[in-house]
């Protein structure tokens, strides 16, 4: 209808700048008597006429775009309780479950009501560790939904011309999948693409080798120790130091075999093992990473003791036992008297490490030398352990008072520790990790100290968790958060087997 | 007793932080005490203070009262309880009410009735001398009152007329301040329905593409409302009514006593509150099952203070409702309510677009001035298209989704597809959902969905 085209025309320059249209014949009678008006009221009321005249008889258009409907689900909608529970959630509160909770939901063959799955694919889209979960327990409409929004193209599987094209994170995804499944044809892509990438990335790809490292990769690491950037280089000594058929580690232990001599003992003395330093290194030394500096600027360890640890971290702890013909304990305790005692500790601690060596860990937890922890690049040595010795060490650890005051390094690791047994963790040690912790939270807990024990709390048996609830020291600061989030993952969990 | 599912309670939440505090206290370890009898509901939750807080419900209403200092209505101890009840009805053990429930109970009972007979009082013909007194007063102040609009009205036809002759493209360049002001004297001449209209102005020149259609459409609306202000007389009874109504005449609740009140089975279909200036402004969209009439509920508050929680969208009320006159009647006042709220089942609703926009004609031919109106049409399928969204109905007819409206994926996802009855605001050109029923579930989606 051009009528009305003209009057927004002539409003927008305004009435005053020249002819002013006119109602079309049909129209006038509407607009009445308006002789009388002033120019502009004529026009307004004209115009006021004619947009209530379109709006009562706005006409819709038509689409014949084919719609597909969804699937029927085949799995349970969510109890009325557990739709709270996930609004809390979605909201922020205790967000920490989501993850447990959604993989439980689908295990227990329940799906989320779909109008929360667009909140929840977004946030998938942020986390990918959300990605699978969001996606089972979402039911087949979660699939159908992130069909139609590019934005969650992630549910389509992870696109195959991602590696080429993809961000940085989702390349590193796509080789770590590949590095699962073919370990080889992930290793010659990367060797591929090796000189034309930034050197982050580059450290980025070959840290993934970790998965499935075999002695294959040993040429291709060999190469990399050349590389210009320094953390490419570390993480290649890392990896090449894991492989003890590989050039590296035969060129180590070669270096490591004249500085350590078994002495004996007799009626009278005890066994020692006699430690000779490591001369300065020379280039080829030095392209395998025995830098003096490796630990920065320190005051513990000399130079050449630095070498001697970097050395011995890169030796087959198989050396050791075979050649002296003594186990772990043995040798460390030969090790006690020795002024390099404590840089021995260290250069295997870290060997053991590298190579998954449960006697060693035991021994060296055991011994009666200590490592120097602050210079170690690894983990715990008790995770090497088997779980059951594992478990039983940590509740004697803790049972004697280990974790101390909350923040502290210890109480940090031993949080670390009890997480790490998940939902498997024996009652014994719950029972005592969850004393020493009440107790070390009796004057409150500073809420930067909150993310270990939350991450422990998160894990703790499924089983005791109505007991996990009780006996915390009250009115704390930030240990009623505590409190209500074992509550929360309880609840939540429980909710979930209701209909 | 009537109780209250999770979504529900929530639609009761006077914030979004009120929401993550009450879900933190709907867990019966934060409770020293629970209970519940067939009217209300109480419990003491610990707090910071030496003495619990000790928070109930009356589940008539709902209504909320609680010894914590909060001003927020309900408090956080108020949607906790409700929560708990809703998640954990099990938890919270029937009982008789303990001497504070039933002190408040009687209380609130005791002001119902006193409510009641002072209305009787008012109602009641006071003696001549004192009635023809009154009576006096209140024409002079209403004579009064019409010489402030009648002035403040002749100002903005001012106003209107320079704003006209300058051009609309003019007018978008001026500062908020400029349609401010003119607000601001249409307030003091006892005009706030027209001020509430020229304030929104720079919000029209702001909507994007077709503003001056908007903005046109607007001035010729407010030029209309202007003469039926000068012809009121010679206006029929209704059309009458809903110009003094969109001028800012409201009715007491007095003076909707004296009106007839329909009494029917009225669906709840829709709920949104909006902010305007230092206001918070609930409409509540209701349908007749018998009458197929809508009716809106407004209720207004003050920020922090409560909204009015008693209609809950998703459920069916029998209740006597009394419509403001108006030439198109939608305004309405629930007054009497029978029984209590059960859950909806199925929505009365238009089986086309067409057939709702049919309605919307015939509500503008008897109130021009209508911004919105209520449209419930099944077998619904919201359409992406591009980064717009629209919806169609069974005929195969689409119509936009409002650019505002921020729920569209939920829609989507909720209706996996199917046909879905969708009850929204139509403002002439875009329509707004306010909730949809899919495979047999009421989805509020009027806010945020959590």
């Amino acid at each position: 209808m051009s009528a009305w085209k003209d009057y927004s025309t002539a409003a927008l320059l305004g009435t005053g700048k020249g002819a002013l249209p006119t109602m079309p014949s049909q129209l006038q009678a509407v607009a009445g008597e308006t002789a009388a008006l002033s120019e502009e009221a004529r026009f307004l009321t004209q115009a006021g006429a004619l947009a209530l005249w379109r709006r009562a008889g706005w006409q819709p258009s038509a689409s014949e775009a084919e719609i597909f409907p969804c699937e029927a689900e085949t799995t349970a909608p969510l109890g009325r309780a557990s739709v709270g529970h996930l609004r809390a959630m979605i909201s922020g509160s205790n967000a920490g479950v989501f993850p447990e909770w959604l993989a439980e939901a689908a295990r227990l063959g329940r799906h989320l009501p779909p109008e929360y799955l667009p909140a929840l694919l977004d946030r998938a889209r942020q986390d990918r560790s959300l990605r699978p979960l969001v996606l089972s327990a979402g039911g087949r409409r979660a699939l159908w939904l992130a069909a139609q929004n590019p934005d969650w193209s992630f549910a389509q599987s992870e696109a195959p011309d991602a590696w080429e094209t993809g961000s940085r994170d989702q390349r590193v995804a796509v080789l770590r999948t590949l590095r699962t499944s073919e370990p080889a044809e992930a290793r010659a892509r990367v060797e591929s693409v090796w000189k034309t990438e930034p050197a982050e990335l580059r450290a980025a790809f070959l840290a993934e080798f970790a998965t499935r490292l075999s002695e294959e990769d040993a040429p291709f690491l060999e190469s990399t120790l050349d590389d210009r950037s320094k953390e490419v280089r570390r993480v290649a000594v890392d990896l090449l130091a894991r492989l003890p058929g590989s050039p590296f580690v035969e060129r180590m232990i070669a270096r490591a075999a004249p500085l350590i001599i078994f002495q004996r003992g007799g009626i009278l003395s005890r066994s020692s093992l006699e430690v000779t330093l490591p001369p300065d290194p020379d280039p080829v030394a030095t392209r395998d990473g025995l830098d003096p500096k490796a630990f920065g600027p320190q005051k513990v360890l000399g130079d050449k003791a630095v070498l001697l640890v970097l050395i011995l971290s890169a030796v087959p702890l198989q050396h050791w036992t075979e050649t002296f013909g003594k186990d772990p304990a043995a040798l460390l305790k030969a090790a006690e008297k020795s002024e390099f005692a404590r840089a021995l500790a260290t250069g295997w601690s870290w060997a053991a490490w590298r190579q998954r060596d449960a006697a060693w860990a035991a021994a060296l937890l055991d011994g009666p030398v200590l490592a120097h922890s602050e210079f170690l690049p690894t983990g715990p040595l008790l995770t090497l352990l088997p779980e059951a010795e594992r478990a039983a060490r940590l509740t004697a650890h803790i049972r004697a008072g280990a974790m101390g005051k909350a923040g502290s390094d210890l109480w940090i690791g031993c949080l670390t520790e009890l997480a790490g047994f998940a939902g498997r963790a024996p009652a014994a040690l719950v029972k005592e990790g969850l004393a020493e912790l009440r107790a070390s939270v009796a004057g409150g807990l500073p809420w930067h100290f909150r993310a270990p024990v939350e991450a422990w709390l998160l894990r703790l048996p499924a089983a005791q968790l109505s007991t996990a609830a009780t006996g915390w020291p009250a009115g704390q600061e930030g240990v009623d958060a505590l409190v209500d989030l074992i509550n929360f993952r309880h609840d939540a969990l429980t909710a979930l087997t209701q209909p | 007793m009537q109780i209250l599912t999770t979504e529900q309670v929530l639609a009761l939440a006077p914030d979004p932080a009120s929401v993550k505090a009450g879900q933190g206290l709907a867990n019966p370890g934060k409770w020293v005490s629970l209970g519940r009898s067939e009217r209300s509901v109480w419990g003491e939750c610990q707090g910071s203070g030496k003495d619990p807080y000790r928070t109930q419900a009356d589940m008539n209403g709902p209504a909320f009262h609680c010894s914590c200092p909060s001003r927020k209505f309900p408090c956080k101890h108020g949607l906790g309880l409700l929560l708990l009840l809703a998640a954990k009805s099990g938890r919270v053990a029937e009982g008789a009410p303990p001497a504070w429930v039933e002190e408040w109970i009687a209380k609130r009972d005791a002001s119902v009735e006193k409510k009641a007979a002072k209305a009787e009082a008012e109602a009641a013909p006071p003696d001549p001398e004192t009635a023809a007194k009154r009576e006096a007063d209140r024409t002079k102040r209403a004579a009064k009152r019409e010489d402030r609009v009648r002035a403040g009205l002749a100002e903005l036809q001012t106003w209107l007329g320079d704003l006209t002759r300058q051009g609309l493209a003019h007018a978008k360049q001026q500062p908020a301040q400029f349609f401010d002001s003119m607000a601001a004297r249409l307030i003091d001449a006892q005009a706030p329905g027209v001020a509430r209209r020229v304030r929104e102005w720079p919000g029209i020149f702001a909507s994007g593409e077709g503003w001056a259609d908007r903005a046109l459409a607007e001035a010729g609306s407010l030029q209309w409302l202007l003469h039926g202000y000068q012809r009121l007389d010679a206006l029929p009874e209704g059309m009458r009514a809903s110009v003094r109504s969109a001028i800012g005449w409201t009715m007491t609740e007095q003076e909707l006593a004296t009106l007839e009140s329909t009494r029917d089975r009225w669906q709840v279909l829709g709920q949104i509150v909006e902010d305007e200036e230092k206001l918070r402004v609930q409409r509540t969209w209701l349908v007749g099952e018998k009458s197929r009439k809508p009716a809106l509920s407004l209720s207004f508050a003050a920020v922090n203070q409560p909204l009015d929680v008693s209609l809950i969208a998703g459920t069916t009320i029998d209740a006597e409702v009394v419509f403001h006159p108006s030439g198109a009647p939608l305004r309405a006042l629930v007054r009497e309510r029978h029984g209590e709220p059960v859950s909806l089942a199925e929505p009365v609703a238009h089986a086309s677009f067409a057939e709702a926009l049919a309605q919307t004609a015939t509500l503008l031919s008897g109130d021009p001035w209508l911004e919105r109106t209520p449209w419930v049409v099944r077998d619904c399928h919201p359409l992406r298209a591009g980064k717009a969204w629209l919806v169609r109905d069974a005929a195969g007819a689409v119509v936009p989704l409002a650019r505002q409206f921020a729920n569209a994926w939920p829609f989507l996802a909720a209706s996996g597809g199917a046909p879905a009855t969708v009850c929204g605001e139509w403002d002439g050109r875009s329509l707004f959902p306010l909730s949809i029923m899919a495979g047999g579930r009421f989805i509020a989606l009027g806010g945020p969905l959590t």
